[in-house]
C-alpha cells in the first residue's frame, strides 16, 4: 500500500491535506479535531498581536458554487494565540501551521517573533485578505515592495521556521509578488486567498447580504483561478515548495492542484459541502488514485503537469 | 394544524449535505408582536423553517447584527420567536414595528427528540410516554413547542418553568391552556415554589415514573438536572447553548472542549454527551473564542 506522505520544507506530513486557516480555527480542540478526522495538518486562525473584533454578522454564506466570507479576521490576541497554540502542541504530534496577520510592517515582525518561540512548524503569513481593506488599505500582497518588506522582517524574526507567504489572486501578476517574497527570503508560497471581494445582495430587503458589504469568494468556482496561480508560480519557482489551496472539493481535485505544482494542499470551504467527512473522503480518493498509478510515492506527482 | 404535522425538520442523527442548506438569509415580514415577559418580547413571522423544537434559526436585522435564536414555534405558517433584549441588535428588534422586514435562515442543529420511540418502559408503565420539560428564564422559549409535539404523540407532558422574579416568567399560560401540568419556581417565591426548577424536579423523579427529561436554560441548571438524571437512570437532553456565529459547521465559533460543533451537533445533546464535554457547566466562549465562566 502506497502512503500519502509527503515533505514540506524539511517537515513530514502523513498526508498533503492540511485545514486552511480561518476555518474551524478558533480554539485548539477544534483544530485538534480536524487531525482525528483525518488531516495531514492544520493552519490555525490568522493571529494578532492585540485583540481584533473582526465584522458584525453575517459574516458568511455559501451556495452550491461558491461560498463568500468577511469574518475580518476576528481574534483576541497574542495572549489567547499562545495559549492556542501551547495546549494544540500538548493535543497533536503532526505538522502546525501558525497563520500570523498584522496591520503594518512593523506588527507583523512583532507577532512573527513572538509566534516563533513556540515552535510551529511553519509560519504562513496572511498579508492577503481582501475583507479588511476598510481598515487597512490594499493588502501588503499587492504590491511587490510591500510583500518583500513584510517577507524580510517575519524572515529576520523567526529563526529557522520556515515561512510562507500567503499570496492573493487579485493582482496584475501573482508570479511577480511571488518572486518578490522568494528574493526576500520565503521558503514557500501559500496560494491562493479568495478571489474579488464579491458582493451579494438580498433583492427583497436591498441590503448586501454580508455586514462588510463585500467578501471574499471561495470554493468549487475559484479552482480553475487557484489551478492556474499555483501553475504559474510552479512554472516560474520550480524549487519553492506551494501550499495550494482555493476550491479544492474532492481528492481528484487535491492531486490536480498537486501536479499543477502544490507540495501541500490548503482544505477549507470543502467542509461546507462534505462536514467531518472530507478528510477521510478526499484521502480515500488519493489512495485509490495513487494505487492505481505508475507513481510510487506521492511526492513524484508535484508539478507532473510541467514535465507533459 | 398539529404540530409535528406541519413538518418537523429532519430526525436527530439524520445527515444533512451542508450545501443543501439554505445559508443565505431570507425575508420575512413581522408580523405581529407582543410583551411575555420585562425586555421579553414574541415576534411572529408569516411562513416556516420546517423546523424541529429545539433547532435554531439566525435572524439578521438589516445593516445591524444577526444572531441565533431558538425557535419557539413553527407550525400552522408561522414561526415564533421569543427574544430577550439583552445586546445592540436585539434593542434594534424591539424598535422594529409590525410590517418591517429583517433576514432569516435556518432552522439549524440537532433538536429535541419528540417522536418518542415506544421503547419498553424501564419502569413498566402504561402506553403513554411521560415528558418533563424544564426551562430556565427565556431558555423556556422552545419547549412548548416541542411539548405540543410530544403531545401530538399522544404523550403526557408536565412543564417546569423557572425564573427569578414573576414577572419574568414566560409561556406558562401557553402551557397551562395547551394542558401541560405546569409548575413553577421562582427565585424569591413571588410565583410558584421559592426556590429552583431542580427541586420540583428532584420531588417528580422521587414520585412518578418519568420517561424523559428535556431542559433548555442556564447551563449550570442543566448540569445539575443531568447529574440527577443520570443518578436516577432517566433519560435527559439538554440544549447546549454556545457563540453561534454561521450556523452551519465552518466557523468553529462553537466547538466544545471534545472540538465537536454545537451548531450541528447540538444544540440539542444527551445528557451523557453533555456530560463528555468538560466545558460543560462550567465555561463557554466569547466572539474572539476567550474563556468565560458561566
Amino acid at each position: 500500500m502506497k502512503n500519502l506522505h509527503v515533505n514540506f520544507c524539511g517537515v513530514a506530513f502523513k498526508n498533503p491535506l492540511v485545514l486552511a486557516s480561518g476555518v474551524l480555527g478558533v480554539t485548539a480542540p477544534s483544530l485538534s479535531r480536524v487531525i482525528e478526522l483525518g488531516a495531514g495538518g492544520i493552519t490555525t486562525k490568522s493571529l494578532w498581536r492585540e485583540p481584533h473584533p473582526g465584522h458584525p454578522n453575517p459574516t458568511m454564506f455559501g451556495t452550491k458554487e461558491y461560498f463568500m466570507n468577511a469574518v475580518g479576521l476576528s481574534d483576541a490576541g497574542l495572549v489567547k494565540g499562545v495559549q492556542t497554540m501551547k495546549e494544540l502542541r500538548e493535543r497533536t504530534k503532526e505538522p502546525i501551521i501558525a497563520n500570523i496577520v498584522a496591520g503594518n510592517i512593523q506588527d507583523f515582525g512583532a507577532i512573527a517573533e513572538a509566534i516563533a518561540e513556540l515552535s510551529p512548524d511553519a509560519i504562513e503569513v496572511n498579508i492577503s485578505c481582501p475583507n479588511v481593506e476598510s481598515e487597512f488599505g490594499k493588502p501588503f500582497a499587492c504590491s511587490r515592495i510591500d510583500a518583500a518588506a513584510v517577507t524580510k522582517l517575519v524572515r529576520a524574526n523567526v529563526g529557522d521556521i520556515p515561512i510562507a507567504i500567503k499570496l492573493s489572486p487579485n493582482v496584475e501578476s501573482i508570479v511577480d509578488i511571488a518572486k518578490a517574497v522568494v528574493d526576500a527570503g520565503a521558503d514557500a508560497i501559500t496560494a491562493i486567498n479568495t478571489v474579488g471581494p464579491g458582493m451579494r445582495w438580498n433583492i427583497d430587503l436591498r441590503t448586501p447580504i454580508l455586514s462588510n458589504r463585500v467578501g471574499g469568494v471561495s470554493g468549487p468556482a475559484i479552482f480553475p483561478i487557484a489551478v492556474k496561480a499555483v501553475y504559474d508560480i510552479h512554472a516560474a519557482l520550480p524549487n519553492t515548495p506551494i501550499i495550494a489551496t482555493g476550491g479544492v472539493n474532492s481528492g481528484r481535485d487535491a492531486l490536480e492542484i498537486m501536479m499543477a505544482g502544490g507540495t501541500l494542499v490548503g482544505v477549507g470551504t470543502a467542509i461546507y459541502y462534505h462536514g467531518d467527512a472530507t478528510w477521510k473522503k478526499f484521502t480515500d480518493e488519493m489512495s485509490q488514485w495513487l494505487e492505481k498509478s505508475e507513481f510510487e510515492t506521492l511526492s513524484d506527482i508535484i508539478g507532473i503537469f510541467h514535465k507533459a | 394544524m398539529g404540530c409535528c404535522g406541519g413538518g418537523c425538520g429532519k430526525q436527530n442523527g439524520e445527515e444533512t449535505l451542508h450545501h443543501e442548506l439554505n445559508t443565505e438569509p431570507r425575508a420575512f415580514v413581522i408580523d405581529r408582536m407582543w410583551e411575555e415577559a420585562e425586555n421579553i418580547r414574541t415576534f411572529v413571522f408569516k411562513g416556516t423553517l420546517h423546523a424541529k423544537p429545539g433547532q435554531f434559526c439566525m435572524l439578521w436585522i438589516p445593516e445591524c447584527d444577526e444572531k441565533p435564536f431558538s425557535i419557539a414555534r413553527d407550525y400552522d405558517g408561522e414561526i415564533w420567536l421569543t427574544i430577550c433584549k439583552v445586546g445592540p441588535a436585539t434593542t434594534r428588534l424591539f424598535e422594529m414595528k409590525a410590517g418591517d422586514y429583517v433576514g432569516i435562515r435556518g432552522a439549524y442543529g440537532q433538536g429535541f427528540s419528540t417522536a418518542l420511540t415506544p421503547s419498553p418502559s424501564p419502569k413498566g408503565r402504561g402506553e403513554h410516554s411521560k415528558v418533563v420539560l424544564i426551562g430556565g428564564g427565556y431558555g423556556t422559549a422552545p419547549l412548548h413547542f416541542t411539548g405540543k409535539c410530544h403531545q401530538d404523540a399522544g404523550s403526557d407532558v408536565t412543564m417546569i418553568i423557572g425564573a427569578r422574579h414573576k414577572n419574568l416568567l414566560i409561556w406558562e399560560k401557553e402551557s397551562k391552556d395547551s394542558g401541560f401540568r405546569t409548575l413553577v419556581a421562582t427565585n424569591d417565591g413571588s410565583a410558584g415554589i421559592q426556590g429552583f426548577t431542580t427541586h420540583i424536579l428532584e420531588d417528580l423523579l422521587k414520585n412518578e415514573a418519568i420517561d424523559l427529561v428535556q431542559t433548555c436554560g442556564p447551563e449550570k441548571m442543566m448540569r445539575a438536572i443531568v447529574e440527577m438524571c443520570i443518578d436516577q437512570g432517566v433519560p435527559c437532553e439538554v440544549s447546549v447553548e454556545r457563540y453561534m456565529k454561521c450556523g452551519f459547521g465552518i466557523c468553529g465559533q462553537c466547538v466544545v472542549e471534545t472540538g465537536e460543533k454545537m451548531c450541528q451537533t447540538g444544540p440539542v445533546v444527551s445528557a451523557e454527551k453533555a456530560m463528555t464535554f468538560s466545558d460543560f457547566g462550567v465555561f463557554h466562549r466569547g466572539a474572539e473564542g476567550q474563556r468565560k465562566n458561566w
